[in-house]
């Protein structure tokens, strides 16, 4: 009887170290944490260009506006200096532009930032005028979305930039030239945000 | 009696998958001939006759971990293929192991002192232990943000649920007094003094965050607080918004010395013999509280910014990166606490025990537990079924199943064998997690040693209030 009060905790105390798989705790062969990487969505910025501010139209009143096109000449550079992104842990971006259109005409926009273009007619169109009735009025406002993606070089391109560049230019739409006074009352707006995915293992405070 | 042994043997070798403990020791309600049935049920002190003390400095040690139902080896396990010698993360995996609400319970106790004794029917008793927790808790809103991020709640509410965590360590002194009221009622009452030694609690932390389906803003809620007690200076360090805490020093003797923090629980407990066979039991344990009056810290967050990036027509001609630095500050400005320092109380988490026992023979009985476990307003449930024996003079076991949480496959092993007057005890819930602790959900282990110091004229190895076998057939 004693030998089997001895015999029984010691045979299951073997046992339990010999199969408690001990091997699933060396922490010297712990790979590095891969696969948290969350798709972040953040707002950049926002930005609208009233055409009376940032464009120069000549004509007066009801008259219309007959130049094939009409460049946004009075936007600024903006100067950064190199810290307007924070893109520490991303290895790519999307960056997505959303435009809202009141102006009366088709449009186009280029955003340069070192090196980096993301250029609206690289679809080889033209975005789309707001929807005017019979009388030359905007009756409802045209929206657009266009995702650019940015490789590992062109996050390094914007993390070295010291300004970026917006150039807009307006167009005739197929309906014909536009009222000036409509075209000068309208405005196109700008809403750029960022998709990525961050790797948080990356990230350092 | 071999095969007894055997069958257990047998029985707990059968089940490699069970590797899952119980979060505490619910196998030693009914073990026979010790004294600590007592923690479990104030009117069970385990004790017939006579005086006992435990082993000084080391009278019990308690350890248990428990999760809802997630294990270590769903977020590190080996790998396969080119990581096959490698152990690796899968957060994947974790987090499809994840409730709705998720906790990790951590607890460990170490009585430094124990003694009781009984006469007649009344039993007093003494111990000193140092105790600590943590459970830290979480929502599986808040890991599926972490690891999917913000785009799949573009165009909705996310809502991060509560999370938090509640943690403390105390020292108790535990005063028990119980007393069979007749052949058939026994109480029994635990008062115990405590001494909170620190803490760190929260309330009420969660994130809301609306973001609307065309992504132009972020509107961000955050609110919680964060209580702390502990000789430590702590900072809240801002990055880029988010706040952590940090501390600077750590005092050991003015941490182990502290009596500044009183509390007070009690344990309560009843039995019933129903009749020769049958008895009913029920007992509420660690129903009290600690005032935190010294060394305080509280955080309260309650911050709203709507976020949209930077506005390139509010300054014209602006450097973009002072626009940005504006941005950040106002967030910060938005989600900076509130420190203050004023007393608060915390909870210690209280358990509710129901139990009944079949005796089938003098040395030999069928019970069952269950056990109500409540904290951070989560009501935590556990089952044991158990059968327990008298083997010898010298030698009691039980051996349990228990359902506990979301798991069923939890077996349990208490044992406890006696050297003279010198008592060895070991309770388990789920001996098989010891075979397979990277797998375990629920994991407990309680030992500790007795010393038995029989009233003059009892016959050693009294049991019941009678000769055991042994003494018995010695007389014959």
């Amino acid at each position: 009887m004693r030998k089997v009060q001895f015999f029984f905790p010691l045979v299951v105390s073997i046992l339990a170290l010999i199969s408690c798989n001990l091997s699933d705790f060396q922490m010297n062969k712990l790979a590095t944490p891969t696969g948290l990487s969350p798709f972040i969505y953040r707002p950049i910025l926002t930005a609208s260009y009233a055409v009376k501010n940032y464009a120069v139209v000549k004509e007066l009143g009801n008259t219309l506006f007959k130049e094939d096109s009409l460049s946004f000449s009075l936007i600024p550079a903006y100067p950064l200096d190199g810290l307007a992104l924070n893109t520490t842990g991303n290895d790519s971006v999307t960056v997505i532009i959303k435009t809202l259109n009141e102006s009366p005409m088709k449009y186009r926009y280029t955003l340069s930032i070192s090196g980096t273009v993301l250029n609206s007619s690289n679809k080889q169109k033209y975005l789309s005028a707001a929807t005017i009735n019979t009388q030359g009025d905007v009756i409802e406002n045209s929206k657009d979305s266009l995702e650019y993606h940015l490789s590992a070089t062109d996050i390094v391109n914007l993390g070295q930039a010291n300004q970026f560049n917006l150039s807009i230019t307006l167009y005739q739409p197929d309906k014909g030239p536009v009222l000036a006074n409509v075209l000068k009352d309208s405005s196109l707006s700008f809403l750029i945000g960022m998709r990525a995915r961050i790797n948080l293992f990356k990230i350092r405070g | 009696m071999r095969k007894f042994y055997l069958l257990l043997l047998f029985a707990c070798l059968l089940l490699p998958g069970a590797g899952k403990l119980l979060a505490q020791p619910m196998t030693l309600y009914f073990l026979k001939g010790i004294p600590q049935t007592q923690d479990l049920n104030p009117a069970r002190p385990g004790l017939e006759k006579g005086f006992y003390f435990s082993l000084p400095l080391l009278s019990k040690l308690d350890f248990s971990m428990n999760t809802n139902n997630w294990s270590y080896n769903d977020l590190i396990h080996k790998g396969t293929g080119v990581t096959a010698d490698s152990l690796v993360w899968d957060f994947k995996k974790y987090l499809s192991a994840l409730d709705k609400n998720n906790f990790v319970m951590e607890a460990a106790a170490l009585t430094l002192m124990e003694f009781g004794w009984k006469k007649k029917s009344t039993y007093f008793g003494f111990s000193w232990s140092e105790r600590e927790f943590a459970e830290p808790f979480f929502t599986k809103s808040l890991a599926n943000i972490v690891y999917y991020g913000n785009v799949p709640y573009l165009g909705s509410t996310y809502q991060s649920g509560y999370f938090g965590i509640g943690a403390q360590h105390y020292r108790e002194f535990a005063f028990t007094y119980s007393r069979d009221l007749d052949a058939r009622l026994s109480f029994g009452v635990t008062g115990k003094l405590l001494f909170g030694m620190g803490t760190v609690t929260t309330s009420g932390m969660n994130v809301v965050a609306g973001m609307p389906i065309d992504g132009n803003q972020i509107n961000l809620g955050a609110t919680g607080k964060a209580y702390v007690s502990a000789p430590i200076n702590l900072h809240v360090n801002n990055i880029n918004g988010i706040h952590f805490l940090s501390q600077s020093y750590f005092d050991a003797n003015s941490y182990f010395s502290n009596f500044g923090n009183p509390g007070f629980s009690a344990d309560l407990g009843f039995t019933n013999k129903i009749n020769k066979r049958l008895t009913l039991s029920v007992s509420l344990i660690d129903l009290g509280f600690i005032r935190w009056k010294t060394d305080l810290s509280a955080y309260t967050e309650n911050g709203h910014f709507v976020y949209r990036g930077i506005n390139l027509n509010s300054v014209p001609k602006t450097n973009v990166h002072d626009l940005l630095t504006a941005l950040k500050d106002s967030l910060t400005a938005a989600f900076l606490p509130d420190s203050t320092a004023s007393s608060f109380t915390t909870m210690l988490p209280v358990k509710l025990y129901a139990a009944i026992e079949y005796k089938i023979g003098d040395d030999f009985s069928l019970g069952g537990v269950g056990r109500i476990r409540m904290y951070n307003n989560l009501l935590h449930v556990a089952l044991t079924a158990s059968a327990n024996a008298r083997l010898s003079d010298a030698i009691s076991l039980s051996a349990s199943y228990s359902m506990v949480e979301s798991t069923y496959d939890n077996l349990g092993l208490a044992a406890s064998v006696r050297f003279g007057n010198v008592q060895f005890y070991a309770v388990t819930d789920n001996i098989v997690s010891f075979f397979q602790p990277s797998t375990a959900r629920n994991m407990n282990l309680r030992i500790g040693f007795n010393l038995f110091f029989p009233q003059e004229g009892q016959p050693k190895g009294v049991y019941n209030g009678k000769e055991t076998r042994s003494h018995h057939r010695h007389s014959h």
